[in-house]
């Protein structure tokens, strides 16, 4: 069951309209409190997709409480102007976000990465080789290749890819990779990822303006490609 | 003349008079039996009235010439003529003369410089009255009617004062009214100016370079020497000194009324915005959904415009919400250092979504550029950029985005395909809510607000923006951030 957490009335329609044709079943909650009591009350809940603008409450508040006691997947809606606050809620533990005026398209295709990547992890075994268009991954080897080709990174380099990769769809934020791979977070080191980040893309990219496998989210973090 | 004429005659008079009154009188003495010592006295006394009562010199010399004549006649041997039998009486004339030359002219010196002091004295005051009925007048026109109120009591003229208001183009005319009482005043035509200040002895009045009017006396006026010109020129000086005055002061005023209308307009502009923003994602969302659904053709046509539509509307929304942000100064920068191949690559794929057919390219440097900037404005830069693009290149040409350095500044290019601009169009095409006449695209998807942001992003950057047609055909639009002393610019 899906939960529409949106004070709109027209965006929460069409929202669980969209939904509701690609049949999952939905519930809808126009204000933080409501939300709140729906979470706690519905026991076979497998979604929420939070509006961070809600008139009673901070959405990242509703965040910190689902996370405090379930890996529900969240995803955050916003207004362009509202990045920080995005960062936030990604850092809090949101899965994804997606900002206003955003298309169902989009929406639904963050929804099936959401779930697959749920799919994923419950599994037992972890793929050993990553597969991605012309992009091979072999994490026992440590091995890269594109079209056959090896490529060589460094162990730093290799580390962020492959945190990338096995998140693969999902938004990663700065601070989420550099607390993964760094070990901590410290704003200096932020510059030395985005070196290292456009380092990784002129090794796997043609161009790298016109990126296939890694994008970014400026402002907020890098996503890599799930298709 | 005859007023100068009759001038001559007094003054010949009392010459004349006093010196028969002291010859008379010395003739009474000598009767009485006095000394001719006394006599000589008695002259030099008269010549020394004379240059009081008389102007100029020349009576003073006379009278003493005259003096010293007359003394030879009446009172030295031999009596009536003018031979001298003593010629020790030769020094006493000499005397008498030189004596009389000097008191007349020590005498009229002095009546020189207390009629100068008297002039100046009556000068300041003039000018005091002049300075001090200005300062209280308010507004050009009333500045006007004070002059002219000067400058009859000052010089008994008839005087015109013409005002040119450059704002409206209206010309006034000041006159005193022909009753003799009060300051009448009508608009004139423009083209009458011409012919009133040539057939007039007139003074312009000059304010940073402008003509703002004329003072303008009679032809004759000029020949009357009476006049003083140095007063007229000080007065004219005090005159368009308090015109200047009074046009910054409304300049001043209206620049304050401006800002404040700008003000309520960005708040307008504002709250209108932020209340469509969500309607529209509402709109745009349904449609969206719509489309999914529906495989009758004409409808899918439709929805698509309706999709398009909101979805324009939507970041029309979004560039008058920054602007008036800007605008009001209200937006800080936040700067950081932004990889140039992350920034494009975001601008072209939202950019992309307006469009199905182009073809974007872009080209980065090969080695890892960053610039330090706000990344969100340079997108918002670059997508506005792009989107104009879109809308006057037909799909089937390219549109090529750029980054590049020189001379520690990255370059950002957009160049396509299409139209062009009009070279008239060319300075005013960062104007807000400026549109290309000739546009081929339907009017109102030119609100003429894009390019307006992207200046004024770029300008906050401390960039430029620039915009040139192509050789062969379409246009370039090019901006430059710099890559050093960025962080002197943050506040």
């Amino acid at each position: 069951m899906f939960l529409i957490v949106e004070d709109d009335i027209k965006i929460r329609k069409f929202i669980d309209f969209s939904l509701k044709s690609q049949e999952y079943e939905c519930i809808e909650a126009a204000t933080g409190k409501e939300a709140i009591n729906l979470i706690a009350t519905q026991p076979n809940l497998k979604f929420i997709i939070l509006d961070l603008g809600l008139p009673d409450m901070d959405g990242l508040e509703i965040i910190k409480k689902v996370r405090e006691f379930s890996d529900i997947p969240i995803i955050v809606v916003s207004a362009r102007d509202q990045d920080i606050e995005k960062v936030e809620a990604l850092d809090s533990g949101a899965d994804d976000y997606l900002t206003k005026p955003f298309s169902i398209k989009e929406l639904l295709a963050r929804i099936r990465v959401i779930l697959r990547h749920n799919r994923e992890t419950k599994l037992e075994e972890k793929p050993v080789i990553y597969k991605i268009a012309d992009l091979e991954i072999d994490i026992e080897k440590r091995k890269v290749t594109i079209d056959k080709l090896d490529i060589h990174f460094t162990p730093m380099e290799y580390n962020i890819l492959i945190l990338l990769i096995k998140n693969a769809g999902k938004v990663l934020t700065h601070k989420y990779i550099l607390k993964t791979v760094w070990g901590n977070y410290l704003d200096s080191d932020m510059q030395s990822l985005r070196v290292f980040m456009a380092n990784i893309r002129r090794k796997l990219e043609k161009n790298p303006a016109e990126p296939r496998y890694i994008f970014t989210e400026v402002g907020i973090g890098y996503r890599f490609t799930d298709e | 003349m005859r007023f100068r004429n009759n001038d001559i005659i007094t003054n010949i008079a009392i010459t004349f008079f006093l010196n028969i009154l002291a010859t008379a009188l010395s003739l009474f003495l000598q009767h009485l039996g006095f000394t001719e010592v006394n006599f000589v006295v008695i002259y030099i006394l008269s010549v020394l009235i004379i240059s009081r009562y008389t102007k100029g010199y020349f009576y003073g010399i006379a009278a003493s010439v005259i003096s010293m004549l007359s003394f030879n006649f009446f009172f030295t041997d031999p009596l009536y003529s003018f031979s001298v039998d003593d010629p020790s009486y030769v020094f006493t004339f000499a005397v008498i003369l030189f004596a009389a030359i000097f008191t007349s002219a020590i005498t009229s010196k002095l009546i020189h410089s207390k009629d100068l002091a008297n002039e100046r004295e009556k000068q300041s005051q003039t000018l005091y009255q002049v300075t001090s009925s200005l300062a209280k007048a308010g507004g050009v026109e009333n500045v006007a009617i004070v002059s002219v109120q000067c400058l009859v009591d000052l010089f008994k003229s008839d005087i015109i004062f013409i005002t040119i208001n450059h704002k409206d183009n209206t010309v006034k005319e000041f006159a005193p009214a022909l009753s003799g009482y009060g300051i009448i005043s009508r608009s004139i035509n423009l083209k009458n100016v011409e012919i009133i200040k040539n057939n007039h002895f007139s003074f312009p009045i000059i304010v940073r370079d402008k003509c703002e009017g004329y003072i303008c006396f009679p032809e004759k006026f000029k020949d009357n020497k009476e006049n003083n010109l140095f007063l007229l020129n000080s007065v004219i000086m005090q005159i368009t000194s308090a015109i200047q005055r009074e046009i910054l002061t409304t300049e001043k005023e209206n620049a304050k009324a401006e800002t404040e209308r700008e003000r309520l307009r960005g708040n307008l502009l504002r709250a209108i915005s932020h209340d469509l923003r969500t309607p529209l994602t509402g709109i745009m969302g349904s449609a969206e959904m719509l489309l999914q659904r529906l495989s009758d053709k004409e409808n899918i046509k439709l929805l698509q415009d309706i999709f398009e539509e909101s979805g324009w509307l939507i970041r029309l929304v979004e560039n008058i919400l920054s602007l008036t942000k800007i605008q009001e100064g209200r937006l800080a920068l936040t700067i950081q250092p932004e990889v140039a191949e992350e920034i494009a690559a975001e601008a072209v794929s939202r950019a992309s979504k307006y469009t199905s057919d182009h073809k974007i390219s872009i080209s980065v440097p090969e080695e890892p550029l960053f610039i330090p900037m706000d990344g969100k404005l340079i997108i918002q830069v670059l997508i506005n950029l792009l989107d104009n693009a879109i809308k006057h290149t037909i799909s089937s040409e390219d549109i090529a985005v750029s980054v590049r350095i020189d001379k520690e500044k990255a370059w950002f290019e957009v160049i396509d395909g299409g139209t062009g601009i009009n070279e008239n169009d060319m300075p005013k095409i960062f104007d807000i809510f400026f549109t290309a006449r000739n546009s081929h695209i339907d009017a109102k998807h030119g609100i003429g607000l894009g390019l307006a942001i992207c200046k004024a992003i770029v300008n906050l950057h401390g960039g430029e923006i620039f915009v040139e047609n192509n050789k062969i055909k379409g246009s370039t639009f090019r901006f430059y951030l710099n890559l050093k002393n960025e962080k002197e610019r943050i506040r």
